[in-house]
């Protein structure tokens, strides 16, 4: 079952006269339960299509869908819904909110669910749990390691079982054992039935991906090439 | 977590934003009370004087000031030219514009004459209006004038050594004193008083000195002073109405003024204090920018960015309504001694607390209408380049 359809999508930027074609007739499926790869030199576009995929910017022309949703016929409110419903994010610098708490930014996301406080805990603890911070639900993000505090971040963006995971380079500031840690959450998150997309330039982050789709100038240059860099 | 919780950390986490924050609202709170409790110390005190003294007003004979100048130099200025005096037939006029009230309507023809011999300073009255006007008058011995009576003032009778029951003369009449005024410390000590035709018979005048008017106001209609002046200002013709100044009448300009001053500084506080807090939310709104795009790409719509701007703007609020409601207490004492000379009283008035929790909600949340408007505006991707 295609989770993601990506239909000929084209982004442009406007700087005064000058347009940039970040993406050119883009097309991607990934299929419900696939693991890929987005990999690309610097610039290439990747983490724009990602955050197209993701609902946060639409494109300049094409479509994406997301389990058969339109995603940007879509008014802003109701793709917020979309993307609280179906899509977690994990970002290179984390992104967490300096001054919640390891546990309480996992609560982020159920504070627009309607949960009450205690299903709210009982859900962020359970990640938590999985992720290997048991211990340090009331820790700060500043009192948390680099890998550790990812791990709050994707602990955040799956607390509400989102189908899609979207992760911009999840490892790009983490050291290569962290990498491999945080790449083998990734893994079973996957194997237990989510669908992740991650933007990397690390190849060795491919060994945990089923499918790599390559971009270079905008335009997907091959896929399941794992030498297209 | 619920995003009054996130608001709530945001605020106890940026301590010195939210400090000026809430001391944008706390001082136009804090303004609003301190002059409100003056003001109304002062128009209290107002009140209380005017429930034991009630409005008072002379109306007199049209007067025009006159002013002599030569060659565009004044060479004498304030000459009064009084016309003929007030005629009787006004009094009907006063009673049926003041007939809402229980005004004590007192005329007066007044004039210097001869009593036995001895100048004297002689006063028609009505003797039923004149005791309503003077509650504290006493006929030592005695009573009030009858027709063809005099009732003196107490320096006057011992001046002419005078009693009761002696009989004087004035312009060829023979008049017997009726009563003798116990001593008021007043102008009446000095004066012999008759009843109107009495006393015109002697002047020689058909027409009306002048009149007294003596309203009793209760403090909650003291407002009223005002209008009734302007009332029987309108509605008489070729009269001059002239409030009597008392204590009462300058305490009641200077807590006027004070209001109306206090209103206008205590506008332009709170607008410096809105733009205080505006400034600084948007201060807050632009370093919190990877935030906001993390929360709008966890799903979070625009209007829950909003709501957690509108949350943060309500506590402070809250905390800038309270504090500046003690703070304007504690500053009404020396403020209530240094702008009006008065005592305040603190007191805790449930209508102003009241009034200081909505206005300090109702700034702190204008205010904020527009960051948590450009917060929610922020484009997710945009935002979150800024970390």
């Amino acid at each position: 079952m295609v989770l993601v359809e990506i239909s000929n999508v084209t982004k442009e930027f406007t700087n005064g006269n000058k347009i940039t074609h970040a993406l050119n007739g883009i097309n991607i499926s990934v299929e419900a339960r696939d693991f890929t790869a987005l990999m690309g030199p610097s610039g290439s576009g990747k983490s724009t299509l990602l955050s197209i995929m993701g609902a946060l910017h639409p494109p300049s022309s094409g479509k994406v869908d997301i389990d058969n949703i339109d995603v940007y016929s879509l008014n802003n409110e109701r793709r917020a819904d979309l993307r609280s419903i179906y899509i977690g994010f994990v970002f290179q610098q984390f992104q967490l909110v300096p001054y919640l708490t390891a546990l309480e930014n996992v609560m982020l996301p159920l504070a627009i669910s309607g949960l009450s406080h205690r299903q709210q805990l009982d859900k962020a603890k359970t990640v938590l749990d999985k992720v290997g911070l048991q211990a340090k639900y009331n820790r700060l993000p500043n009192q948390l390691s680099g890998g550790e505090q990812q791990r709050v971040g994707i602990a955040r963006a799956i607390v509400n079982k989102p189908p899609l995971i979207l992760a911009d380079e999840p490892t790009g500031s983490l050291d290569s054992a962290t990498s491999r840690e945080i790449m083998d959450i990734f893994k079973s998150l996957n194997e237990e039935g989510l669908t992740v997309i991650i933007v990397t330039h690390d190849r060795s982050n491919l060994h945990h991906v089923k499918k790599v789709v390559c971009i270079k100038d905008g335009k997907i240059c091959s896929t399941e090439d794992y030498r297209c860099n | 977590m619920q995003l009054k919780d996130i608001a709530l950390a945001s605020l106890k986490v940026r301590k010195a934003k939210t400090f000026f924050l809430v001391i944008g609202i706390l001082i136009g709170v804090a303004s609003l009370v301190t002059f409100s409790t003056v003001a109304a110390t002062l128009q209290d005190e107002v009140n209380f004087q005017f429930e034991e003294q009630g409005l008072k007003l002379l109306v007199l004979p049209l007067r025009e000031q006159l002013s002599l100048s030569y060659r565009g130099i004044t060479v004498a200025s304030g000459l009064y030219t009084e016309k003929k005096g007030l005629s009787h037939t006004i009094l009907d006029d006063l009673k049926e514009i003041l007939r809402e009230y229980p005004a004590a309507i007192a005329p007066r023809v007044a004039g210097q004459t001869n009593l036995s011999g001895k100048d004297a300073l002689l006063v028609g009255i009505i003797p039923s209006e004149e005791v309503k006007l003077r509650p504290w008058w006493e006929a030592q011995k005695g009573s009030l004038p009858q027709e063809g009576e005099l009732l003196l003032g107490y320096q006057l009778a011992s001046k002419l050594a005078i009693v009761q029951g002696d009989l004087l003369t004035a312009s060829n009449q023979i008049l017997t004193v009726a009563g003798i005024l116990s001593e008021t410390g007043e102008q009446d000590d000095l004066m012999a008083f008759a009843t109107i035709e009495t006393a015109s018979r002697i002047l020689g005048v058909k027409e009306l000195s002048f009149i007294e008017v003596a309203i009793p106001l209760k403090k909650e209609d003291s407002s009223k002073a005002g209008i009734i002046t302007e009332l029987l200002r309108e509605q008489t013709t070729d009269t001059e109405v002239i409030r009597v100044q008392n204590e009462v009448g300058s305490r009641l300009e200077l807590a006027e003024s004070f209001t109306r001053l206090s209103r206008v500084v205590t506008l332009v506080i709170l607008f410096t204090g809105a733009i205080i807090v505006m400034v600084t939310m948007m201060g807050s709104v632009h370093e919190r920018r990877a935030e906001i795009g993390a929360f709008r790409a966890m799903g979070y719509r625009s209007s829950h960015v909003a709501k957690i701007i509108l949350t943060e703007a309500v506590f402070v609020g809250i905390a800038g309504g309270f504090s500046g409601y003690l703070l304007g207490l504690l500053l009404s004492l020396p403020a209530g001694r240094l702008l009006a000379n008065t005592t305040v009283r603190i007191t805790f008035k449930p209508y102003l607390f009241f009034t200081v929790f909505v206005v300090a909600l109702v700034i702190s949340t204008l205010a904020s209408l527009y960051p948590a408007y450009r917060a929610s505006r922020l484009d997710p991707i945009d935002s979150m380049r800024h970390i």
